[in-house]
């Protein structure tokens, strides 16, 4: 039971992660390699401040959001004045300097030993210490941030968003100001993936730089392009297909040692396919390959 | 209505807009014409913020406009069109009408989130378009796919999203041209339209035979510069601007 408990809060943190990269690369159509950076800072400033200040779950949480934002004023700017590819590769870069900041400032982080003894979140005078108490909490947010990612794109918000992904030049001429959608939707797509990166904290109680790496912003990619780009439901779907299928291994009985590779593996090869043979995946409107094609 | 001022534009030494001057007449058709790589589309460009002159000026109802972002442009009052449709075509008709709707309170991230009368801006917005789509005659084909219309109806959707915007002046790029004759004619009686209702038509167009019937003024281009200004049955019967132009 608790096992599955274990899984069923991986996916609901997952959830908040790929749909909020679902508003920023699905809708808006700017792919970035760097939500991993945004989720490690949710984490990160929720493990610093509840160690050294002692700070509530929700305070964490807030302040947590509002790192991220910033950062996410920061990583939309370059996509200003780059277009496609050449914007990838520069979220790629701010993924890195992230990273190594994670990584290397150890006064601050510890570095690679990572920050253990993240407290428990007491909210309401409730202390969450049992699976079944962290199931409902992470289902909650992941419901809430679902919700609110729908409002947004369902409204005429979201109408824009979707014109920018189609043809900026066309929402420029029609008066939308492209510089500030952008802005703003990787400001709320890294809050949101602050979220998930405080519960991540606040669950495994330790966070350190491997769970922030390039790699996690690849996995998270996959779930929303396996899901399907531009479409929430999607990468509920996405989310939960890539964390429930390397639990399968187990079940072959693959020694853990051999089944961490053969999970990457697994990954990069269901990537690969998807995009050979359903690149809008389960249930996206459209595929970002041809996308990208198209916006040249 | 709208001035432009000594305005030059030079690409890697191709001077594509050369010192060019002209006034838009208010509420009058004025066509520009002129063989291609005149300048006129940079021209227009230049005057939306598209680009930026390497020198003069854009002014618009007496204010300078030059250096604003396209979108500031496009909310002061100016609608355009470009030569490649653009429109966003995975999306119907009506949604298009939709996004070009002005000033959205939903478009704003506050009221997007709380839905904030969106509702009752909807419903509006809704009504609006469905009047604008009426007008330009393309009611039936309001929940279909924007690719799946004609050529000449992504035209007229191109047309209907401007007047979403409720502007007063309407730049439109070879509105009519590679069209068929029957919704050329429309277009041109739908200019006629606008203007009696106030608004200030500018068309940049290859087909003489429409810029003849519907203009009150013809500006033409060659090599980045305005050549000639002047009523249709003047310019348009210079041997020196026939001969130029026709070549």
């Amino acid at each position: 039971m608790e096992y599955l408990l274990h899984i069923l809060i991986l996916i609901n943190i997952y959830i908040i992660l790929s749909t909020s990269l679902n508003l920023i690369a699905g809708y808006t159509g700017l792919l970035s390699i760097a939500h991993a950076a945004f989720y490690g800072i949710g984490a990160y400033v929720t493990a610093l401040l509840s160690i050294h200040f002692g700070t509530s779950f929700l305070l964490n949480m807030v302040l947590g959001m509002a790192v991220a934002g910033l950062l996410g004023v920061v990583v939309a700017f370059p996509s200003l004045r780059i277009h496609d590819d050449y914007f990838v590769i520069a979220t790629f870069g701010f993924q890195m300097i992230l990273y190594s900041l994670f990584n290397n400032w150890v006064s601050l982080t510890r570095g690679p030993l990572g920050i253990p003894g993240i407290p428990q979140p007491r909210i309401l005078g409730l202390t969450i210490d049992s699976h079944g108490e962290f199931f409902l909490l992470t289902a909650l947010f992941a419901l809430g941030s679902y919700l609110l990612l729908s409002r947004l794109v369902n409204s005429p918000f979201g109408r824009v968003l979707k014109a920018i992904r189609e043809d900026e030049v066309f929402a420029q001429a029609l008066g939308k100001n492209v510089t500030l959608y952008k802005t703003l939707v990787f400001v709320v797509g890294g809050a949101l993936a602050a979220i998930a990166g405080n519960l991540y904290g606040h669950y495994i109680t330790f966070v350190d730089p491997a769970s922030f790496t390039v790699l996690e912003s690849i996995l998270i990619i996959s779930m929303v392009i396996i899901g399907g780009a531009g479409s929430l439901l999607g990468s509920v779907v996405g989310a939960a297909f890539l964390i429930l299928i390397p639990e399968l291994l187990r079940f072959i009985g693959l020694p853990s040692a051999i089944a961490a590779n053969v999970r990457q593996i697994l990954y990069g090869s269901l990537l690969v396919l998807f995009m050979m043979f359903r690149p809008q995946g389960f249930l996206g409107e459209f595929s970002l390959r041809k996308m990208g094609a198209e916006s040249k | 209505m709208i001035e432009v001022r000594d305005l030059s534009k030079s690409f890697g030494g191709i001077r594509a807009v050369d010192k060019v001057s002209l006034r838009i007449e208010e509420k009058k058709i004025t066509s520009i014409i002129g063989p291609n790589g005149a300048g006129k589309t940079t021209l227009f460009n230049l005057m939306t913020g598209f680009l930026l002159p390497d020198q003069g000026q854009v002014l618009f109802r007496g204010e300078a406009i030059t250096g604003l972002f396209p979108y500031q442009i496009a909310r002061r009052g100016i609608a355009r069109t470009f030569q490649d449709l653009r429109l966003i075509r995975q999306v119907t008709v009506l949604e298009n009408v939709l996004l070009a709707g002005k000033n959205q309170k939903g478009e704003k991230l506050f009221h997007a989130l709380f839905w904030n009368g969106i509702r009752g801006e909807e419903k509006k917005l809704r009504e609006a378009a469905r009047a604008i789509l009426a007008f330009v005659g393309l009611t039936e084909h309001a929940g279909e796919l924007a690719g799946a219309l004609s050529y000449g109806e992504q035209k007229l959707l191109t047309l209907a999203c401007c007047l979403a915007m409720e502007p007063d002046l309407l730049l439109l790029d070879e509105p009519v041209s590679g069209i068929h004759p029957e919704i050329l004619e429309k277009i041109l009686a739908l200019f006629q339209e606008l203007v009696k209702q106030g608004k200030t038509v500018v068309f940049i167009e290859h087909d003489i035979e429409a810029v003849r019937k519907v203009s009150d003024t013809v500006v033409v281009m060659d090599e980045g510069k305005v050549i000639a200004t002047g009523k249709p049955e003047t310019v348009l019967q210079d041997p020196a601007i026939v001969e130029a132009y026709l070549d």
